[in-house]
């Protein structure tokens, strides 16, 4: 579920990353003075690389002949607590960006927000922790894991279909993106709540005291609420969102004006010394002039254009190519 | 699992390297990926040829740093899946006939997916750039600098060096499993899952305390004043000028059409 860059505008981007941002405060701000002084500093990481490595281990989806990994973000809420697991979960999906090219690093904030936030600050507190009220058993533990992780995965999906959807990549109609993510994230979503149940009656039946600290560690910081939190996302994603729309909207008209104010034209082929040198370039530089095309043809000249976009498009990356191609050669040399 | 991980291994060796590229000041890389990143991104869905001219920096980034392309290239295949099928979607509903190359009709949608797979190319490869030309530890410091909190840059430092660690025993055990189950690749049994990554979750706990014991008896302070770094210099600035400028002016106007208008000639 890890969305790449290329998935996303600039703008759902950009307001993403403040939400996830101010998640990441928040949590830092809100995490126990334990985990502050460094105590559970080593419990964190080691359960952020868990969860990093737990997701390279693939599990056989039964009856499907295909297999699925763990998220991690509901595990990481039940072993160590809501703000602690977002912190580590955005961590892990930081390495992940920047090491292994998985998930964009403007997406950083969407990826944040789909497999962090809403397992470890929505999910978790709202499903996971009023159905484990009453009492650690291993049905209600089992029931607790798989309707908090498939309710996780299954709005982080949803998420996916609205970020991509609003940013406008795909032409995909709403409901048919939405019909085909949601079902494949929900098989997803039940192989890992059954995963993350047997993970965490494993713990809790070997090392309670875990679970349980994690657990009272909310417990005994309980005026804390989730309300300023989502409240304080909420802002920044709207502010954010007001602004950076309106940047958006402004931002080719800005390029126009930095062009007129250099150019003395919006359009850059229009008369004036910039365009004249163009023109002598072009017209020096103009290799096919005998282009063969049947003159007053509309389709030849079509076909004309487009092969000369395809010819230009061509140059253009061999130049960018080959500059790097000279840069290696010299630096070879060089070292030779 | 141990092939990712080199990998990574890969990568930070890399950023040890003492081109031009690796000594320009982390902040101001970091700054320079994330606005080639958004300016490649402000394209419409429809420009392809437009992108081209950005293909530029990472080729010049791997030739002076002379960085292996497989490496780069299997990174890539990893941040493809998502993003072609969000093209193929554009592919199949998208069957506006924009042009014809040859007797190949070209869609709307097949430019759409062109111009996405182009748009994942050239973000992975900033960001694998960037990650080549700064060693981690200087990514980190410039995270506290940019007024991270501390406990995130902490826990973020300390899973990526547990992560090989943990990588090593994940696949140990992997390799236990699949030897005594006799169960090939298929993966870990939905029955097995849960004592197999709860018995990892608990090893690697232990480790990890113990690990974290003896930083601490070496004087390891968890919230300890970020690390004193030079302060970018007049040479940083004008390589973010330089970048920044050239990623503007590639926005700003499209080269490759001028190109094509040269090849065609002024009529």
């Amino acid at each position: 579920m890890h969305m790449a860059d290329a998935l996303l505008s600039p703008v759902v981007g950009g307001v993403m990353w403040v939400a996830g941002a101010a998640a990441i405060g928040v949590s830092a701000k809100r995490s126990s003075s334990e985990d502050i002084t460094g105590s559970r500093i080593p419990l964190m990481a080691v359960s952020g690389a868990f969860v990093f490595a737990a997701q390279m281990i693939n599990f056989t989806i039964p009856g499907t002949g295909s297999s699925g990994h763990i998220g991690g973000g509901m595990l990481l809420a039940a072993l160590l607590g809501p703000f602690p697991a977002l912190l580590t979960i955005a961590s892990v999906l930081l390495i992940q960006c920047l090491c292994f090219a998985d998930g964009g690093l403007l997406a950083y904030g969407a990826n944040l927000f789909n497999m962090g936030v809403l397992p470890c600050l929505v999910a978790y507190p709202l499903l996971f922790k009023p159905l484990m009220r009453r009492g650690w058993t291993p049905w209600r533990l089992r029931f607790a894991s798989v309707a908090g992780v498939v309710t996780a995965l299954l709005a982080g999906a949803f998420g996916v279909v609205l970020e991509t959807q609003v940013s406008g990549i795909t032409r995909l109609p709403f409901g048919t993106f939405t019909v085909l993510m949601l079902p494949i994230h929900l098989a997803i979503g039940l192989i890992e709540g059954i995963v993350t149940a047997a993970v965490l009656s494993y713990v809790y039946a070997a090392r309670p005291e875990i679970l349980h600290r994690a657990e009272y560690g909310q417990t005994l910081s309980g005026a804390r609420t989730l309300k300023p939190v989502i409240i304080m996302l909420a802002a920044a994603a709207i502010v954010t969102g007001a602004l950076l729309s309106q940047f958006a909207s402004a931002f080719p008209d800005g390029l126009e004006w930095s062009i007129e104010k250099t150019a003395g034209s919006t359009e850059l082929e229009a008369e004036g010394p910039v365009f004249q040198g163009t023109r002598s370039v072009q017209e020096a530089t103009a290799f096919m002039p005998d282009y063969a095309f049947a003159e007053g043809s509309k389709q030849s000249e079509a076909v004309g254009t487009a092969t000369a976009g395809v010819v230009g498009a061509g140059i253009t990356a061999a130049l960018a190519v080959g500059a790097g191609l000279i840069a290696r050669t010299a630096k070879r040399k060089r070292t030779a | 699992m141990r092939d990712s991980v080199r990998g990574a291994k890969t990568l930070e060796g890399l950023s040890m390297g003492n081109s031009s590229f690796h000594r320009v000041h982390p902040g101001v890389k970091m700054l320079c990926a994330l606005i080639l990143i958004v300016l490649t991104l402000s394209f419409g869905r429809s420009s392809v040829a437009a992108l081209l001219p950005f293909l530029l920096f990472p080729s010049l980034a791997i030739g002076v740093m002379d960085l292996p392309v497989s490496l780069l290239a299997k990174r890539l295949v990893l941040a493809l899946p998502f993003a072609a099928f969000a093209g193929i979607t554009n592919v199949i509903t998208d069957r506006t006939l924009v042009a014809r190359l040859a007797w190949i009709p070209v869609t709307s949608g097949m430019v759409a997916c062109a111009g996405i797979l182009l748009r994942t190319l050239l973000c992975v490869s900033y960001v694998l750039i960037l990650m080549a030309a700064t060693p981690f530890h200087e990514l980190t410091a410039q995270l506290r600098r940019f007024h991270v909190p501390v406990l995130f840059v902490r826990v973020l430092e300390m899973i990526y060096r547990y992560i090989g660690v943990l990588a090593d025993e994940a696949s140990g055990l992997m390799s236990a499993y699949q030897l005594r189950a006799g169960y090939g690749d298929a993966g870990v049994k939905l029955s097995h899952a849960g004592s197999f990554v709860g018995g990892l979750y608990l090893r690697s706990a232990d480790r990890a305390e113990r690990v974290w014991a003896a930083m601490q008896c070496r004087g390891f302070e968890a919230l300890c004043a970020p690390p004193s770094v030079k302060p970018a210099t007049c040479r940083d600035w004008l390589f973010f000028l330089g970048i920044c400028g050239a990623g503007v002016l590639f926005r700003a106007i499209d080269i490759p059409a001028l190109i094509s208008a040269a090849v065609r000639g002024i009529s």
